[in-house]
């Protein structure tokens, strides 16, 4: 039951997040969220397409995202996404949670060190 | 309109399908560009591409069946993909493969058997109107034989029953045949003109015997059964018409049955009329020989009662008829013919066939929780393919076709195992089950298969299917980036089957543990007389060959010269060994016992002088037979502690006359011994109530040789018959064989269901303690990081390995006590085959339970070293 490990990957709903943050500023195909996330965390967070894919999938489903087929500058076709309404408004409510969750979290490990 | 929309969805789905597939094409042409910019060469950066990215794009495509014949596309690609997971695994398979293929052999074996002898009606016609025919003595249930004249005048007084026919078998003891293959001993039965009518089964070949051949004087014929017909006559039509040479008489051959009809033994050869017996061999047509079966056909809608009614009223009729013969036979016992065939073996097939199915059963829940595991492996991909909205069905319908492949060669593998035991049964039949050689292929046994194979991988399938997909792709995502949910239903689902495993195989222990001491309590049994050094020589000495009492002189010669060879101690005759068969019956009514209560019966035992010193069996007062007591000196009788207890409690027999006959009116009998209690039926019922009379008082046909040596006793064997052959040249032999063997004949039956009993507890402790492992594995593995963690902020290693350890005897606990909850019905449902052993023996539940504990805990030994040796620092950094 082992699988070769990912290095450096990210918890579920922290990659919605950095999905929905990276689309704020433009709208992108898969591959290039994916290359994006990577090049702002200086290469530290890697963003598997079996990941990507189902979690761009789902927001779309939950209308978070919308797509549109276009054409990329060397003349290939790919799938953009862009943010809708209801994503920016998604963005918003998990950026809130992970500055919470990320504070509780060094509380209590402040406390044991202590 | 469902349908309506539902077509929809699935036109947008494959959309949806089609464009992912466009997206990963591009993702990975645009990672491929990447990686060349980077430096790396056309192939190895195609390579590296594949690496990040197959899965997902296989998963891709293969959802991609839009199109009605991609389905057999898809089919194919699951079921190549079954074949390649089969060599990626190569050990697992391997295992899988064995453990379905043990189940498939076990279960069609098993099956079969049952089906053959149990559940199949006899291959008669109108099975349900043929039943068995036998005497019935007032005072007790054993069944007797039945007088060829008796035969015939129920057949020709009663109104309930359509025909009769006589038969009996090895008739002719150790006839033999000068076939094609020289002299060779078969089996011969004689029957009446009537048998085969009212059997009811077309010959083969030719015709069979009818009432005109069975005519004195009528020219010799014969009939044979199919396996005599191939492997004598050669199979040859023209055999018909043939003549066949029988202990020297000559035989026409006309007819050939069919193989099914192995009637009324298994190792039938033969079938002569009853004509052709002479009388002086056996003086079959006298009334008061009763040494003949019937089988009878009832008319149409006779219920057996009525029957058994008339017949009994038409024999008691014969009773008043002819008391000097008949005055003791007048009740007819019914048996259907079905249960006359399966005997006592209806219920150990029966308790064989569910334990067979527990143990399938085990088996599927281990192979299921085993695919489990390996799926669960797989979520990435499961997790995709739930996203692109590939049905449950779906993955369910790829998990079956990939299960088929493995569960197709493994139900090949069992089958012709199967096959091959069936085989062995045909060439070594078991003694005292040769029915068991009955089993055979046919439909009603391929279908059963067939349904074994398909259901098999639906049954493993489904758990994993429905965990693999189910809907919280939260968790599946969650546990791909290994956060760990300790509560996950794979976990639960996990531990559940283990339970399960569990459970079933304390069941198989405790039934196995149950027969085990009741075989035990059985195989312990004294049987009241001395069994090792025997030698038991059974044959017929037709004593009206001998004018007077040159029959009683032939007797007393052969004993006398079996006792002069060096190497007898002494011998004895009695009619019928113990525990070899049909018993005889007779009244004796004790001084002062009340007439109209139940008659007081006892088994007969005509025996000659010596026969208690033989067998060492004491006499508790009075004297053994002496040549003294012979025709002409008053009846005597030894009677033993059962007929004592039963029937005159206290009272002080000896030298007392107990009257025979039905009513205690017959000639008077003087007890002159008082013998010490021996069985003689069974070895499960207690003694019951014998009276030994001399036989040179009461004279029998059968007789029995009991001879005891110095040593081994078939050593013997030649020079027994030898001397017994000194007297009487053509003196033929039914069999010749030790005590010691004829008991453990006896024994066979519960011995060889306890052996199978074992056999099947033994592979469910193997499974469950199997699927214990895997469920301790997988649990470590899951909550390995979170055990990381915990050893990293100090918790000590033991902490972890009590941890696991609380988590098996959890599981084993859990699966014991459900067992042992399943175990009590088992218990109570073979009772019937419990010798001496309460269904709730707490020896046998203990020992079960402490096993399956032992088991358990060792199967987490190896789970629970590794998890000593977490080291911490790894697990953080792999996650």
């Amino acid at each position: 039951m082992k699988q070769a490990p990912p290095s450096n990957d990210l918890i579920q709903g922290t990659l919605d997040m950095l999905i929905l943050k990276v689309l704020a500023l433009e709208p992108m195909h898969g591959f290039g969220i994916a290359q994006r996330i990577e090049q702002i965390s200086g290469d530290r967070l890697k963003v598997q397409p079996g990941s990507l894919y189902p979690a761009l999938h789902r927001l779309t489903n939950n209308k978070c995202l919308l797509t549109e087929w276009k054409t990329t500058e060397n003349n290939r076709q790919a799938k953009y996404y862009r943010l809708s309404a209801s994503g920016k408004r998604q963005l918003e409510s998990e950026t809130q949670r992970w500055h919470e969750l990320s504070a509780a979290v060094a509380l209590v490990l402040n406390a044991l060190e202590a | 309109m469902q349908w309506f929309s539902e077509m929809f969805r699935w036109r947008r789905r494959s959309t949806e399908e089609r464009e992912l597939s466009e997206e990963l094409q591009f993702h990975f042409d645009m990672q491929v560009e990447k990686l060349r910019e980077r430096g790396m060469g056309e192939q190895e950066a195609r390579v590296t591409a594949r690496k990040d990215l197959g899965s997902l794009m296989a998963a891709a495509e293969s959802t991609r069946d839009t199109r009605r014949f991609t389905w057999v596309e898809s089919w194919w690609r699951d079921l190549a993909h079954g074949h390649r997971l089969i060599r990626r695994n190569l050990g697992f398979s391997a295992v899988a493969l064995i453990v379905v293929a043990a189940g498939v052999a076990s279960n069609t074996l098993v099956f079969s058997v049952f089906k053959n002898l149990v559940l199949d009606p006899p291959p008669v016609k109108d099975p349900e109107r043929v039943v068995v025919l036998s005497g019935k003595h007032p005072a007790s249930n054993s069944k007797g034989a039945l007088s060829f004249p008796d035969i015939e005048d129920l057949a020709r007084r009663s109104k309930l029953v359509e025909s009769i026919g006589a038969y009996q078998a090895f008739a002719m003891s150790s006839s033999t045949v000068a076939g094609s293959e020289g002299a060779q001993t078969v089996g011969t039965t004689v029957v009446s003109g009537s048998y085969f009518k009212t059997m009811g089964v077309a010959p083969l070949l030719g015709r069979f015997i009818e009432p005109s051949d069975d005519q004195e004087g009528h020219e010799r014929v014969a009939v044979v059964t199919e396996s005599f017909w191939r492997s004598q006559l050669g199979g040859r039509e023209e055999a018909l018409g043939e003549t066949i040479r029988l202990n020297g008489t000559l035989y026409q051959l006309i007819g050939v049955m069919p193989a099914s009809f192995r009637f009324p033994v298994e190792e039938q050869d033969v079938w002569l009329p009853l004509s052709s017996l002479a009388q002086d061999a056996v003086p079959w047509r006298l009334r008061v020989v009763r040494w003949m079966n019937a089988v009878a056909r009832l008319k149409p809608n006779v219920s057996n009662e009525q029957a058994t009614a008339e017949l009994s009223g038409i024999a008691a009729g014969l009773a008043k008829e002819f008391p000097d013969t008949n005055r003791e036979n007048t009740a007819i016992a019914l048996e259907r013919f079905q249960d006359h065939l399966t005997g006592d073996n209806r219920q150990p097939l029966a308790i064989l066939f569910v334990a067979v199915m527990i143990l399938m059963l085990l088996a599927t829940v281990n192979l299921s929780s085993l695919l489990l595991g390996k799926a669960l492996a797989r979520r990435q991909e499961f997790a995709a393919r739930a996203a692109l909205g590939a049905g449950r069905v779906r993955v369910f319908r790829q998990f079956v076709l990939e299960n088929g492949v493995l569960c197709f060669y493994g139900g090949i593998l069992g089958v012709a195992c199967a096959y091959a035991a069936f085989a062995g049964l045909r060439a070594n039949p078991l003694p005292g089950l040769e029915q068991l050689s009955r089993a055979h292929w046919d439909i009603g046994m391929a279908g059963f298969v067939l349904i074994l194979l398909l259901a098999l991988p639906v049954a493993i399938a489904v758990l994993p299917a429905i965990q693999s997909t189910s809907g919280s792709l939260n968790t599946q995502l969650g546990a791909a980036f290994g956060r760990s949910s300790v509560s996950g239903a794979g976990v639960r689902t996990q531990r559940a089957l283990a339970v399960g495993q569990v459970s079933l195989a304390v069941v198989l222990c405790v039934a196995f543990a149950l027969l085990l001491r009741s075989l035990n309590a059985l195989l312990s049994v004294d049987p009241g007389f001395q069994k090792d050094h025997i030698l038991v020589v059974q044959f017929a000495l037709p004593s009206w060959k001998y004018e007077g009492s040159s029959y009683l002189g032939a007797l007393e010669q052969m004993i006398e010269k079996v006792r002069t060879i060096q190497g007898v101690r002494e011998a004895a005759t009695i009619k019928k060994a113990p525990f070899t068969g049909m018993d005889e019956d007779i009244a004796l009514h004790p001084p002062g016992y009340e007439k109209g209560g139940q008659i007081p019966g006892a088994r007969l035992h005509p025996v000659s002088p010596g026969y208690f010193s033989t067998m060492q069996i004491p006499l508790l007062e009075g004297r053994d037979f002496s040549s003294a007591d012979r025709r002409g000196t008053p009846f005597a009788v030894i009677v033993n502690e059962a007929y004592i207890r039963r029937y005159a409690p206290g009272e002080r027999l000896l030298g007392k006359d107990l009257r025979t006959g039905r009513d205690g009116d017959g000639p008077a009998v003087r007890v002159v011994g008082i013998a010490r209690d021996s069985r003689f039926g069974r070895l499960d019922e207690e003694a019951q109530p014998c009276a030994y009379v001399p036989v040179y008082q009461i004279p029998r046909i059968h007789i029995a040789m009991m001879i005891r040596t110095e040593t081994e006793p078939l050593a013997l064997a030649n020079s027994v018959r030898d001397a017994i052959q000194s007297v009487d040249r053509e003196q033929a032999f039914e069999e010749i064989s030790t005590m010691d063997a004829i008991l453990s004949r006896a024994s066979f039956r519960p011995r060889l269901l306890t052996a199978a009993a074992g056999l099947f507890a033994g592979a469910g402790v193997v499974l469950a303690a199997l699927g214990v492992y895997m469920v301790i594995s997988f649990l470590l593995a899951r909550r390995t990081r979170e055990l990381g963690i915990r050893a990293a902020l100090g918790a000590s290693q033991s902490g972890v390995a009590a941890l696991v350890f609380r988590s098996t005897l959890l599981t084993a606990i859990t699966g014991i006590a459900t067992g042992i909850a399943l175990s009590v019905l088992v218990g109570l449902e073979i009772r019937s085959q419990l010798f001496a052993v309460s269904a709730f023996d707490p020896v046998a539940y203990g020992a079960a339970a402490v096993l399956l504990l032992s088991v358990c805990l060792a199967a987490a030994i190896r789970p629970i070293l590794r998890a000593q040796h977490l080291d911490p620092a790894k697990i953080l950094r792999e996650q």
